[in-house]
């Protein structure tokens, strides 16, 4: 890699070229700009002032194109003896401020995200995220157009290593491996698609995946403008959903990334209301952020007192209570329309953004009154992510049959029909669907005259109610060691109401009850593990409510128990519970985003939970929050909270230096995106459905 | 133990699922019935005033309890202190009946109360308004079988009550509130006593006359 002879002023030395590189200024594919990404170096610099550039083809003549798709190629060019090797010595390109060129000094990038090729994309893209919090064009690697990632592909499939670490081979990982080879490259603990370039210890510290663009505009890159043209705004705002940091709350409070929540919340004077009857946000995060230092200081009950004495320090210190990057992702978004929903996916109706990508958009907004079914059914995973529509159609068309075929076990079966067991399930599954969701509209109607024979609860006649009678009986021979258990149909009903046609609603409630089952074990071990594992994050993250609760003998959280099985279902309104179950579908932050919901619930009723005297009091003021109980900022609160969790925890872990501290297995658990997956026992003989 | 002291008494209403449990408390309380009512989860209680014999005023807080089997294991966190246990079943469901013995069980065990022996317990059929054909056949002799022989042969009340037409529902409510009172005064008297060697002598039962119900 080192230079042969001394360099012209007009001369280049090239460390790296990658070929089938493409702008794409807009959707059109016969716009796209075909060029070479290149990484050069001028005389006498240091790998930091080394440059990378994008260079379209269109900009170099044939010797160039020629001397470019060598180097590109070196590597799997055998050099003969008595050749000479390749010659990374070229001409310097000219001006570099050519509209569709670019260039930009590796001291300069701040973070480069890797978004490799998905079943939705065809195509793997990068993003540069320059110092001055700037993005540019994206970079997308035409893997089938580019000679050495053909050939790299070839070899690896060769020796049997597509994947590498697990990794997918595409063009971008070549750049990546040389970059490393020149320059320090990190990657990003919260976005382990962002690989943070050289950084600095503070950036490292905040785990910021970007920089946030300061309020003023400085000139500095030629092609700013060019940034801001509208087609790019079209290609940016579907690229990079997961680097939305433009926000109403962040562009108010975005002045300087690492400075005390406080001060900025004191310092700005307007900041937006989150809610129409709730505080400011400026008042609600600061009082957050006064509690979390209370908090803070008195955290010892999990921790060994020196730990958690540094750690308060750490916390409440110069440093940061919560980094900048915590409040920009924690803003609520809009509500996903349909007009949005349909751009993330190609003609062929597949995804075309990552499902990561998606979960956070669903995540920190939500789904439209009109997308909500079919959204319900790829969270649930009744459609794979990566499907199209036309498998979608044929994934339906198999749904249908094999729910017949579950169906007709039952109805055709008379030995079952006739078991004990199975009778009083039957028995307690209509009694249930009889006294579900009644007040909503959908499931009002009786379609016979009061009094006609109401006793019999077998006699269902609203149509909806039947289906879901049908679906449940269909459940417990489905899964037969759980059954149907109370609480099942109220877990049912949301999801009958989206999405309607029995056959993909079985399917849906199936699906969500992988998750579930652990609510309704005989044993209730999975309510109760929840309840400790509840009863440790509260001890962790308020210690002071948690004393209080003691005082009140309520520590059992008990009174949270109807909240954790149906999750929240009766605490609040049906259209809540809708947008409530659609954000913990996501798992987006961890699949027990549920518990944090309850953190949040606590700790925004704290002061008068404060109050109350004794377990009957709790319980009665948990009971009957319901209407009380607004969601946006319940979901802010929620999700600080959780960024708070799972900051302390890389505090406490990063302490290691004297004290050994192990935390806690449960509470380590809450930063696991995987399902917690609880399945009920096989059934003794004899033993009832109760 | 002055008469003029407002008294809390805690009243659990057990049963299987469906016999009517939330609609007995939400009659008694609130005087409404719906069929509707959501299955309970948990539990949940509410509280009403009301004044008794010798115009002692009471405050009764009743708990509602879910029927399911399985979850009876939370009620070692809300049966405590508890001063009256109601027993519930549906006069058209002979299992609801059947299983009263194993909820009186259950209760002792997570309750922990001091005198399991005499613990007030009463026992409620709900659901009378429905037509006879619908009602368990000969349900006064499985009855008393049941409360004779199976619950100890302590003649426990018995009252049938109809939550939607509010048959006998406050008279019952009445009876509980007496001897959730009596069980009060008696836990008062033991915690004030150290020395409770007088335990066995206020073995004072209400008269087994099973107020009001005629049966």
């Amino acid at each position: 890699m080192t230079s042969k002879r001394i360099l012209h002023s007009n001369e280049i030395e090239l460390l790296f070229v990658k070929s089938g590189v493409y702008l794409h200024p807009s959707k059109s594919k016969k716009d796209n700009i075909n060029g070479y990404l290149i990484l050069y170096r001028v005389a006498n610099v240091t790998n930091l002032e080394i440059t990378l550039q994008f260079i379209p083809e269109s900009q170099l003549d044939k010797d160039n194109i020629k001397k470019y798709n060598d180097i590109d190629t070196s590597n799997f060019i055998q050099v003969k003896p008595g050749r000479a090797f390749v010659s990374r010595i070229v001409e310097k390109p000219s001006s570099l401020l050519l509209s569709t060129s670019f260039s930009i000094q590796i001291s300069y990038i701040y973070s480069i995200q890797f978004r490799p090729p998905s079943p939705g994309y065809y195509y793997g893209s990068i993003i540069i995220n320059t110092q001055e919090g700037d993005k540019l064009p994206i970079l997308f690697f035409h893997d089938d157009e580019s000679k050495s990632t053909i050939e790299s592909q070839k070899l690896k499939n060769k020796n049997f290593e597509t994947f590498d670490n697990n990794e997918l081979y595409w063009g971008a990982i070549d750049f990546l491996t040389f970059l490393k080879s020149v320059v320090n490259v990190q990657q990003s603990t919260i976005e382990p698609s962002v690989w943070l370039i050289n950084p600095q210890s503070n950036d490292l510290r905040n785990f910021a995946p970007f920089k946030i663009k300061p309020k003023k505009e400085e000139e500095s890159f030629d092609f700013g403008k060019f940034l801001n043209t509208a087609k790019w705004k079209v290609l940016e705002t579907v690229a990079t959903l997961s680097a939305k940091t433009k926000n109403s709350l962040t562009d108010l409070i975005d002045e300087n990334a690492p400075k005390p929540i406080k001060d900025i919340l004191y310092t700005q004077p307007e900041v937006i209301k989150i809610g129409d009857d709730f505080d400011s946000a400026r008042i609600y995060l600061a009082k957050w952020a006064q509690q979390v230092k209370e908090e803070a200081e008195r955290s010892s009950n999990l921790m060994g007192d020196d730990i958690s004495s540094k750690i308060d320090k750490e916390l409440s210190g110069e440093n940061v209570i919560l980094t900048q990057e915590e409040v920009n992702s924690t803003t609520r978004l809009n509500l996903i329309s349909k007009t949005e929903w349909e751009s993330y996916f190609d003609y062929s109706g597949r995804l075309r953004i990552t499902i990561d990508e998606l979960k956070s958009r669903i995540f920190h907004g939500g789904l439209s009154e009109e997308i909500k079914r079919e959204g319900w059914l790829f969270l649930l995973e009744v459609y794979p992510w990566e499907s199209s529509t036309e498998e979608r159609l044929v994934l339906d068309q198999s749904y249908e049959s094999s729910y017949l075929d579950l169906k007709k076990k039952w109805i055709n079966d008379d030995v079952k029909r006739n078991n004990e067991f199975w009778k009083d399930q039957k028995f307690r599954i209509e009694k249930d669907i009889n006294r579900t969701d009644r007040n909503l509209e959908i499931f009002k109607s009786n379609g016979h005259a009061e009094g006609d024979d109401e006793f019999d609860v077998s006699n269902i006649t609203n149509p909806h109610l039947y289906k879901m009678r049908e679906i449940l009986i269909t459940y417990n021979e489905y899964n037969e060691n759980l059954g149907y258990v109370q609480g099942m149909s109220d877990l049912l009903s949301p999801l009958y109401v989206l999405i309607k046609d029995e056959y993909l609603v079985f399917y849906a409630f199936a699906h969500f009850m992988i998750r579930m089952e652990r609510n309704f074990l005989r044993d209730q071990s999975g309510m109760k593990e929840q309840m400790v594992t509840l009863n440790k994050l509260l001890q962790f993250m308020i210690p002071d409510l948690y004393l209080h609760l003691e005082k009140c003998s309520s520590t059992d959280l008990f009174f949270m128990f109807r909240s954790l099985l149906v999750w929240f279902k009766r605490e609040i309104s049906f259209e809540q519970t809708i947008s409530l179950w659609e954000v913990l579908f996501t798992n987006y932050y961890t699949s027990q985003f549920h518990l944090f919901i309850g953190l949040a619930i606590l700790s925004q009723n704290k002061v008068a939970i404060t109050e109350l005297q004794d377990f009957s009091d709790v319980i009665k003021y948990v009971n009957d929050l319901g209407s009380s109980i607004k969601l946006d900022p319940l979901f802010v609160r929620a999700e600080l909270l959780f960024l708070k969790f799972k900051r302390k925890v890389s505090l406490i872990t990063r302490s290691e230096t004297e004290e050994e501290f192990t935390l806690d297995k449960d509470l380590e658990g809450l930063l696991s995106k995987n399902l917690v997956i609880q399945k009920e026992k096989p059934r003794e003989e004899g033993q009832g459905g109760g | 133990m002055s008469s003029r002291k407002k008294t809390l008494l805690k009243v659990i209403i057990l049963g299987d699922s469906g016999v009517g449990k939330t609609s007995l408390m939400q009659q008694f309380v609130n005087n409404k019935f719906s069929h509707q009512y959501k299955a309970t989860i948990g539990a949940d209680f509410l509280t009403k005033e009301i004044t008794i014999d010798n115009n002692k005023q009471v405050t009764l807080q009743i708990w509602d309890t879910a029927g399911q089997e399985r979850f009876q294991s939370l009620g070692v966190a809300f049966y405590r202190g508890a001063d009256c246990c109601v027993l519930c079943f549906d006069v058209t469901n002979e299992k609801s009946l059947n299983n009263l013995t194993s909820w009186k069980d259950e209760f002792l065990v997570q309750s922990n109360v001091s005198n399991p022996q005499d613990f007030p317990f009463i026992v409620i059929g709900n659901k009378i308004d429905v037509d006879d054909s619908k009602k368990i056949p000969s349900l006064q002799k499985k009855l008393n079988n049941i409360t004779n022989n199976q619950l100890g042969g302590l003649n426990y009340p018995v009252f049938e009550t109809s939550a939607k037409d509010s048959i006998n529902v406050e008279s019952a409510f009445e009876v509980i509130a007496k001897m959730a009172l009596q069980q009060e005064e008696l836990n008062a008297a033991n915690s004030n006593d150290v020395n409770d060697d007088y335990n066995d002598a206020i073995n004072i039962h209400l008269d087994s006359e099973s107020g009001g119900c005629g049966c």
